[in-house]
């Protein structure tokens, strides 16, 4: 029970993601003024009694944008991790319970996609598909779901191996069934930690795909797009890229230390030592 | 004394552009110190050559590269873009049908090989015929090309064509060396031996073109540069960095938001002039909604091109609703605002038309930061006139083969028109019949016969009533969108001087020298 | 011998992870809206002169046609021409990446030369305050996107106080300090995460390692702590190391597109973005084709190195 406990910065995870999640679902009634709302007379304005974190070079107050930015990126991630998971944990589960040769070929085909630089394989994607929010996210997708794919195959060879599935087998269980019942529970867990540390690759990718001009499109706020129109503006007004840059920061940062410790919480050798 | 140019630069644009153009450029030629021979210019631009070979690129950004090294058979005056003398020194002609061009001598080609008539010939049949041509248009009313003498050429034509003198100050005047055409083949678009005061050595793409002093040139005293680099940094903020640091000497086509850090930067000078280059969205009106005049006036009095500028131009860029900038000398000053922001009017506009509630749009446009915010001030001002505007987005290439090519996609392209030499030309490309730029190709009446009667004669005062019958036409039809002419900015260190603007907004760059 | 052997076994699969790989670009890149020979034909094309264009540079040929030939070029060492340009995509490339293996190879060894030190203090002073506010760091430096960072080194140092160009290469072999002084921000942007991810796995495999009976042994025989790090622990962290150094070459590859945009730097990662955005299909196809060879080559060369200092990796 004591390994339950939460330490203090998966914690501050926890707590800061929900206030994210809280920003998001409520950012109509917390944000003070429109994100797109645009007044040409109110242009860069610095921060400011009437705008806390000034405006931006439309007139659109920053703190607002900032708010909407965050249901957006949450949206992005959400999207890109789950194209990875629909794609990458049937495949590896496939490779890793069928063997041999498929496992041979698929292996080959995870080599082949794992040794693209994500980014570009990403640019790649979003050319294809046309630029924007859910294209570029599910490109994030497709980068990302060879990594969940040679985690699930892994583990699914561990358990595959392993004496109840034989034993499964043995009184005559369909593969089916031994993947439903057997396989897909145990490989869970690393799937859950897999999945959180790759919701902070899909920000970080969604932000710079933003960027480049590829990803979230304009009026829509993203943190990575607020970052590239400041980045035109950095001697004028420098102040306008710490916002987003450390909203983006402090929400990886959040994914990864959750991840960490659900790694440390449901890893299977230390359930196994504390059940025996 | 450059620290006079940039007060004058400044104090020009609050006076008013036109008065501007003349004053700066005149400040610009008479530079206390003497020009002096040495040194190596370092550009930066935003774009970067489509290719070298005049008659196959594409872009209107190719031109800076092209200069240096190419000239062109005829000329033009910097600031009111008439014809004057080029490579060839006289042209006349002695019937409407007929174009006489005399050449002039003792002019040699990078490779040391003649200019001449036949080699003239040969580049104008290339540019005429050749398959990989673009620019054979320009030729549509030349029916043949003689050589009449060593250095007279003699273009027959099909029909009175006014427009081909300034037609041959562009891509398509421009001369390369027959004999360099023949042993690179389509490697031409990597080599242009031209007879120009730089030569190219380097051309490494996407970073950038080195010249060096052509020796052999014909005018020794207009050329002052031992080199010349045009560097390409896609990102005006980054450019401007480059030359704030002292890496580049000189920038142009700087943003208007770059203004308050240019005026602070102590050790430039900044330039600011009109230019022809137009920020427009193109119009396909060859279908609904689009191809009710209402509909298409209802967008014109949807946009507010006043705030525009002032959130995009800082004020600096010059609002319209016509293709020709005031300066020009075929510009009908009745036709620059005909069109003031009435959200009330389009909305009225709409309803006539049939779109009580509301009109979807669909615009292509750039994915670029600056055409961004552009792309989205248009959004927020067409709201309240009732139209729902649909952006999807693309690299200024893409979106024009999405757009003009057979895919024929969206109803609008926001995208900047970078003008021509000749306003028949401007006319013809962006509306005539089944031209290129008239996304639908459809035909409007009216305009033909206007396009013909403007080159039907040489006489300037004739062609500027046509034109403006024409301008009329354009705007009261609503078939562009123009948003404003766009700022020629240009800043570089002070020890370069002899910058010398032009209204098409591409500056002859090999003309500038420099102190030790 | 092992090592001959694998190395033959790893050059054989190397060769269908290079098809598949080339191959996907390829089958995206065409699966793109829009004509290269539109883009190609300019102001006023006749739908003639369009065909003209798309026979001269063999688009009209049939998909898996165009691929084979690509392919087969690719082989002999063409990787044939830009579209847009008509420049040999193989001299585009050389010409390129000098500049990004310059900052990527910076960055590495920044990201070593800082991130080993780091995660070896850590490792040493297990649960201390010195590894926390390690740890703790190197979290942040994980979530760090490193664009962001690239900017705010460019407000600071370039823009500030002057001391580094905010944009823009020079040649190493030109001019060797002038290059250096150029590479010196992207560099450090790219190498944020780099040290972080570095220290914190090389720590997490020291404390492991430190942690096993071997080890507690040679402590209860009373061998000095330094002696038993640098004898026995470092060097059973090293494959760890060597992984993290080939996936660091990975990541640092991808991360580049990104700076090399903030700094207008002429690289592969600017190259790859324009060409894609502007439609230019031999030039993906060949920056993809060379990434990846260096990536495929990278992990092989690691695998060989941790098969030479740990015969148990080539015998699994």
């Amino acid at each position: 029970m004591t390994r339950w406990r939460l330490p203090v910065g998966a914690m501050l995870a926890l707590l800061f993601l929900g206030f994210l999640v809280v920003l998001s679902v409520a950012a109509r009634w917390i944000a003070p003024a429109s994100p797109i709302q645009q007044n040409l007379d109110d242009m860069m304005l610095g921060p400011g009694p009437g705008h806390l974190l000034g405006t931006d070079d439309l007139g659109r107050d920053v703190l607002s944008r900032l708010i909407y930015g965050a249901p957006v990126s949450l949206y992005a991630c959400s999207l890109a991790v789950g194209v990875a998971t629909i794609l990458g944990v049937p495949f590896g589960v496939l490779i890793g319970f069928v063997g041999g040769w498929a496992d041979e070929v698929g292996s080959r085909l995870l080599d082949a996609l794992l040794s693209f630089p994500a980014i570009v394989l990403a640019i790649g994607v979003t050319g294809a598909l046309g630029i924007g929010t859910t294209n570029a996210m599910l490109a994030v997708g497709l980068v990302l779901a060879p990594v969940m794919a040679r985690v699930v195959r892994a583990q699914t060879l561990v358990v595959r191996g392993s004496l109840f599935v034989e034993a499964a087998q043995g009184f005559g269980a369909g593969p089916l069934r031994v993947i439903v019942r057997h396989i897909l529970p145990n490989a869970i867990q690393p799937v859950i930690v897999q999945i959180t540390l790759a919701l902070a690759m899909a920000l970080l990718a969604e932000a710079s795909l933003s960027f480049l001009g590829l990803g979230v499109q304009p009026p829509q706020p993203s943190w990575g797009n607020m970052l590239a129109r400041a980045y035109g503006y950095m001697e004028i007004a420098p102040e306008q890229m710490y916002p987003p840059g450390l909203a983006i920061l402090l929400t990886a940062l959040s994914f990864n230390a959750l991840g960490e410790w659900l790694r440390v919480v449901l890893d299977p050798t230390m359930r196994k030592r504390g059940k025996s | 004394m450059s620290q006079d140019a940039q007060g004058l630069g400044r104090r020009g644009v609050l006076a008013g552009a036109g008065a501007l153009l003349s004053a700066t450029a005149a400040r610009a030629q008479a530079p206390a110190p003497q020009p002096r021979r040495g040194g190596t210019l370092r550009v930066c631009t935003y774009a970067a050559p489509s290719t070298l070979d005049p008659i196959t690129g594409r872009n209107g950004t190719d031109h800076v590269f092209l200069y240096p090294a190419v000239e062109t058979l005829i000329d033009f005056e910097p600031t009111s873009m008439l014809a004057r003398p080029g490579l060839a020194k006289a042209w006349s002609f002695p019937d409407p049908k007929t174009f006489v061009l005399d050449l002039r001598e003792g002019v040699l080609f990078h490779d040391s090989t003649p200019f001449d008539a036949a080699a003239v010939k040969i580049n104008l049949e290339r540019a005429a015929g050749d398959a990989r041509s673009n620019v054979r248009t320009d030729f549509d009313s030349v029916r043949s090309v003689e050589v009449t003498g060593p250095s007279q050429v003699t273009l027959r034509l099909s029909r009175p064509d006014s427009a081909l003198p300034l037609s041959l100050s562009d891509r398509a005047g421009m001369i390369i060396s027959p004999k360099a055409i023949k042993e690179l083949g389509v490697q031409t678009d990597r080599q242009p031996v031209g007879t120009g005061a730089m030569r190219v050595v380097t051309y490494t793409d996407n970073d950038r073109v080195v010249y060096v002093r052509n020796d052999k040139y014909w005018q020794p005293d207009q050329s002052y540069l031992d080199g010349m680099e045009i560097r390409t940094i896609a990102d005006t903020a980054t450019s401007l960095r480059s030359v704030m640091a002292g890496e580049n000497d000189f920038a142009f086509e700087l943003s208007p938001e770059q203004k308050p850090l240019l005026d602070r930067a102590r050790n430039l000078t900044t330039v600011v002039t009109p230019s022809f280059r137009l920020h427009t969205v193109y119009l396909n009106y060859s279908r609904k909604p689009l191809n009710d005049q209402r509909v298409r006036q209802a967008l014109n009095y949807a946009i507010d091109r006043n705030a525009l500028n002032k959130a995009v131009g800082l004020g600096l860029n010059q609002a319209t609703t016509t293709e020709l900038p005031k300066e020009h000398w075929a510009c009908d000053p009745t036709t620059v605002s005909g069109y003031t922001y009435d959200p009330a009017k389009a909305k009225a506009l709409l309803a006539e038309a049939g779109y009580a509630d509301g009109c979807d749009i669909n615009f292509i446009g750039w994915t670029e930061q600056r055409w961004q915010k552009v792309q989205e001030i248009l959004m927020e001002q067409m709201k309240p006139a009732g139209f729902r505007l649909h952006l999807s987005l693309g690299s200024p290439g893409d979106t024009a083969t999405r757009f003009f090519g057979p895919g024929k996609e969206g109803d609008g392209r926001v995208a900047v028109w970078s003008g021509r030499p000749d306003p028949s030309q401007i006319y013809r490309q962006l509306f005539g019949k089944g031209s290129y730029y008239n996304a639908g190709s459809g035909e409007t009446p009216g305009v033909e016969a206007l396009l013909t009667a403007s080159v039907g004669t040489t006489d300037v005062e004739a062609r500027k009533a046509e034109l403006s019958k024409l301008q009329h036409l354009v705007l009261e039809q609503g078939l562009m969108l123009p948003m404003m002419f766009e700022a020629e900015i240009v800043a570089f260190h002070k020890n370069v001087h002899g910058y010398q603007p032009n209204l098409l907004g591409k500056p002859k760059l090999h003309t500038m020298w420099m102190d030790a | 011998m092992h090592a001959g052997r694998l190395l033959a076994m790893r050059l054989l699969q190397v060769v269908p992870i290079i098809v598949v790989a080339t191959f996907v670009v390829f089958g995206l890149l065409h699966l793109t809206p829009g004509d290269p020979a539109m883009m190609l034909a300019g102001d006023n094309p006749t739908p003639q002169h369009v065909a003209e264009i798309r026979h001269l540079y063999g688009l009209d040929r049939p998909f898996l046609d165009q691929y084979g030939l690509w392919l087969w070029h690719a082989a002999h060492g063409d990787l044939s021409q830009s579209l847009l340009t008509r420049a040999p995509v193989s001299s585009l490339i050389l010409q390129r990446l000098p500049n990004t293996l310059l900052i990527v190879a910076l960055a590495l060894v920044l990201g070593l030369g800082f991130g080993i030190p780091l995660g070896i203090a850590a490792a040493v002073r297990n649960g201390s305050a010195v590894d926390q506010a390690l740890t703790s760091a190197a979290s942040l430096g994980v979530a760090l996107p490193s664009f962001w960072l690239a900017m705010i080194l460019v407000t600071v140092f370039a823009l500030d106080l002057n001391w580094f160009p905010a944009s823009g290469a020079a040649s190493l072999l030109g001019a060797p300090l002038d290059a250096l002084r150029h590479a010196a921000l992207p560099a450090i942007a790219l190498a944020g995460s780099t040290v972080a991810e570095v220290a914190r796995q090389l720590r997490s495999a020291l404390i492991e390692v430190l942690g096993t009976q071997y080890i507690r042994t040679l402590r209860a025989k009373g061998l000095s702590p330094t002696r038993i790090l640098w004898k026995h622990g470092l060097k059973n962290v090293a494959v760890t190391l060597l992984t993290v150094t080939g996936l660091m070459v990975n990541r640092l590859l991808g991360a580049t597109v990104v700076i090399e945009a903030v700094f207008a730097i002429p690289g592969t990662g600017s190259l790859i973005s324009y060409s894609a955005i502007n439609k230019d299909f031999p030039v993906v196809q060949g920056v993809v084709f060379v990434l990846v060879i260096g990536v495929i080559l990278t992990n092989l060369l690691v695998d060989l190195v941790a098969a030479a200092l740990d015969p148990r990796v080539s015998r699994a």
